[in-house]
């Protein structure tokens, strides 16, 4: 076959094989990255050739596979400047003696271990062509790598990264990483001198000047691209250009001078500005292509390159456990005990262990570096491709075990003094809806009472990627509602993370809160389920505190409200709150009473009652309350608050049946509207159930 | 002395302590590590020079068969470069090397000896009627290292 059309379905595969079996693993709540890296090894002799061997030949036949490393290797080359674009100099200041010790052991215990273990396995796995200093050293920087970027990605989900726990974490990591890459490339030098490709000594120098180079000149020059970037005001395409230009000429250099190609990629990536635009647009443009399309070739490369029947028998499999061992022992037990010993509770030093001994698509790097340098065997590939695996995908089921989330914040609120504070949750998907949340909720806030805002912006986890992660104080969408804030003297806390299911952390977060209220927008294109659906309903059904739905059309301070009102549970709910925003001087409240029209002569009004405090009592017949309430709603209203039910087409019915009808109050009605459903969420269960 | 100083001395002294007895410590496993004795290294492709005879699994279509060894350690995988690329499990032992491979009823065992850089032994073909054990030497075709 045209070898054009080999690659091409080669790469349709592994693209569909990876996000598939990524889908699987992310549904057992591992990250997309070991779903990847396993289907990788699937792709390989270890299943597909074993299983398929006929299929696996005409799919991947040994004269193709030059292309698929071509790709991958540029694909990695990106991949580790995104790494090290992704490494920021505060992650590291500031952090206390924790993180510098525990950042050290966690290099320095797994390298030992991994270099002591070589005296093992080097007279069982390996041969007199790699000398025992390379190995070892290899083995070392193999067992004492972390990858930053799943483990980023996992304590972001887990909302880790702005506390202690993650900060320690997340420091280690990016030393760990630093000082990985740091020693891999003397072990590339070394080998590489030892096989006679290059001088050690025009190594040693040349990789001097370049480190000098790029900190000095290089990291200097490029604040002119940060200046630029500002200047224009987004990235251009000339500026990508560039970027990927210093990449490439960075990476030719470190592999010019003995040391990998990846390493140069690396070091420019460490050394751009991190301007925080700058590195979210970088992100944005290479990003994707890199990790949906480059990074599964590297992944199927590995795996083709991954031979598990290498590891046939007993002796092999005791080795496997032997490196397993020593993997977890030296990273997990390393970090673990120096956290402990500088003061970390056991509970907290053992996530900072577990979570250093993420090793992830770093460790395949590592390796695949290690195999085409032969300094180590196969089989040795073989075995440490697993344990990066195992110990990869260990990390979300044992830190759940060790430190369960539920038990996490529960640490974290008793640190909070949240008592007698009126507490308001606003979760915002609409950056441009914040404003108006804002002051919905301040307006919906009792009178006399503190009040605590917290505005939370979750992002689908599927949308990001592992390369990723959202470093505290990241919160774009919730600028124009702190800047609101700001304006108003209001103290908001912001709150910004990946979400899996973003109704159930909206639920667990007003939990773990104890918000009193719930202010969520409504912005989507009137669809199927009407006002309350998706995210909303979701919310509304699983949420325990007050929740109010917000429609806005005109904004807040409101003047005049409407309460349509017929007597049903969430009905009461609604009178609640607009007692509360009527409690405000100049504020004039009209119950809208809607009964049955007895007469059968369609809408009429029966009586009309004004009290002493200003609220007024209409009462209508009619058989259509929605439309009674939109014909009043009409009658200079800002407000109109309601109840969830599907009386007042604010809970899902029968869409088929009653298509567009149940929504004509959020459609029609001039006034914004507020949908409330009372803080019990058993009261409202019969109206918004489904 | 100042309590800055005590300080200052507190901290080198725990660094030490943490850098220190690792760094003495790989030092002793480089050291110790360097008298080991690894299995030699046979990795690589070979040119078997000599005739071998036609036995049909392990057709070379007339061409000079090459083996293709990539080892771990004590343990080898041999391709032959016959029409069904025949793969032999080896086993290093000293100088020895010694493996085989069944395919079909027709086997097919090596055993050779490391000699001056080169592989010295005899191809059998043990249950095929018609194949007679053949001598041969075998010399690198590339280097070894990158290519196991």
């Amino acid at each position: 076959m045209n070898p054009l059309l080999v690659l091409i379905l080669q790469i349709a595969v592994i693209i569909v094989f990876s996000r598939a079996v990524g889908w699987v693993f992310r549904l057992l709540h591992q990250p997309q990255v070991v779903g990847e890296m396993a289907a990788g090894i699937m792709l390989g002799p270890s299943l597909l050739g074993w299983v398929a061997p006929d299929a696996s030949a005409t799919l991947f036949p040994p004269a193709s596979l030059g292309y698929l490393n071509t790709l991958s290797q540029v694909g990695l080359i990106v991949f580790m400047f995104l790494v090290g674009l992704e490494l920021e100099p505060r992650l590291l200041r500031g952090r206390g003696k924790t993180a510098v010790v525990t950042s050290h052991a966690s290099i320095v215990v797994p390298f030992c271990l991994g270099a002591g273990l070589a005296l093992y396995l080097y007279p069982r796995l390996s041969d007199d062509s790699v000398a025992f200093t390379s190995f070892a050293l290899f083995m070392g920087a193999a067992m004492s790598v972390t990858a930053f970027p799943v483990l980023a990605r996992i304590l972001t989900e887990r909302r880790l990264l702005g506390t202690r726990l993650g900060a320690v974490a997340i420091a280690c990591a990016a030393v760990d990483d630093i000082s990985a890459w740091s020693i891999l490339a003397v072990v590339v030098a070394l080998v590489r001198a030892s096989a006679a490709h290059t001088s050690p000594w025009f190594t040693l120098c040349g990789s001097l000047i370049f480190l000098a180079l790029m900190l000095f000149v290089v990291r200097r020059a490029l604040r002119w691209l940060e200046s630029y970037y500002h200047t224009r005001g987004r990235l251009t395409q000339d500026m990508v250009a560039i970027v990927l230009l210093l990449v490439l000429a960075s990476a030719w250099t470190t592999e010019w001078l003995g040391i990998h190609a990846l390493f140069g990629a690396f070091a420019l990536g460490a050394v751009m500005p991190k301007d925080p635009g700058l590195v979210h647009d970088l992100m944005e443009k290479l990003e994707d292509f890199t990790v949906v399309l480059l990074l599964p070739i590297f992944f199927a490369f590995t795996g083709l390159r991954t031979s598990i029947g290498l590891v046939q028998g007993a002796e092999m499999w005791s080795y496997f456990g032997l490196v397993l061992l020593v993997a977890c022992a030296g990273k997990f037990g390393g970090s673990a005990l120096a956290a402990r010993a500088t003061g970390l509770g056991w509970r907290e030093a053992g996530a900072v262990g577990i979570l250093m001994n993420t090793r992830g698509l770093m460790e395949l790097v590592i390796l695949g570096i290690g195999l085409d340098l032969g300094a180590i065997s196969p089989a040795m590939f073989a075995i440490m491709v697993m344990m990066a695996l195992a110990t990869t995908a260990m990390t979300t089921p044992i830190l759940e075990l060790i430190y369960p989330a539920r038990r996490f914040e529960e640490d974290r609120l008793a640190a909070e003094d949240t008592s007698g504070a009126f507490t308001i949750l606003i979760p915002i998907a609409l950056p441009s809806a914040g404003p108006g949340l804002l002051e919905a909720a301040l307006q919906l806030a009792p009178r006399g009472r503190a009040v605590r805002v917290y505005a939370a912006h979750l992002q689908r986890s599927s949308d990001l990627s592992y390369t990723r992660s959202r470093l505290p104080g990241d919160e774009g969408a919730l600028q124009p509602l702190l800047a609101r804030a700001a304006e108003r003297g209001v103290e908001v806390r912001p709150l910004s993370f990946p979400s899996r299911n973003i109704a159930l952390d909206i639920r667990d977060l007003a939990r773990i809160k104890r918000a009193d209220l719930v202010v969520m927008g409504w912005h989507k294109p009137i669809l199927r389920d009407g006002v309350v659906s998706g995210t909303v309903l979701s919310v509304m059904e699983e949420c325990t505190a007050e929740v109010a739905v917000f429609v806005e059309r005109n904004p807040p301070p409101w003047r005049k409200i409407l309460v349509p009102y017929r007597a049903m549970k969430t009905d009461r709910a609604a009178l609640e709150v607009a007692a509360r925003l009527a409690g405000e001087p100049g504020i004039d409240a009209t119950i809208l009473h809607v009964v049955a029209d007895r007469g059968g002569r369609g809408p009429e009004t029966r009586s009309e009652t004004t009290f002493p405090d200003g609220v007024r009592l209409k009462v209508i017949e009619s058989d259509d309350p929605v439309e009674a309430a939109v014909h009043e709603g009409r009658e200079g209203y800002d407000l109109i608050v309601v109840g969830v039910a599907r009386e007042w087409g604010t809970a899902p019915a029968f869409p088929f049946i009653f298509g567009q009808r149940h929504e004509a109050l959020a459609r029609s009605s001039p006034a914004s509207l507020l949908v409330v459903r009372p803080r019990s969420v058993e009261a409202a269960a019969p109206a918004i159930a489904s | 002395m100042s309590s800055a100083t005590l300080r200052f001395a507190k901290a080198v002294a725990i660094y030490s302590l943490l850098v220190v007895p690792p760094v003495a410590g790989l030092l002793a496993i480089l050291h110790f590590g360097a008298d080991l004795q690894p299995p030699h290294s046979i990795g690589g492709e070979w040119l078997l020079s000599g005739a071998v005879p036609a036995c049909t699994p392990f057709d070379f279509g007339g061409k000079p068969p090459t083996l293709a060894i990539s080892q771990s350690g004590l343990r080898a995988v041999g391709k032959l470069s016959d029409a069904s690329h025949a793969a032999l499990s080896l086993e290093i032992a000293g100088d020895t090397v010694a493996g085989e491979q069944d395919r079909g009823g027709c086997r097919v065992a090596i055993s050779a000896q490391l000699a001056s850089g080169g592989l010295v032994g005899v191809l059998r073909w043990p249950g095929c009627t018609g194949c007679t054990e053949q001598a041969f030497r075998a010399s690198r075709a590339l280097a070894s290292g990158g290519s196991r």
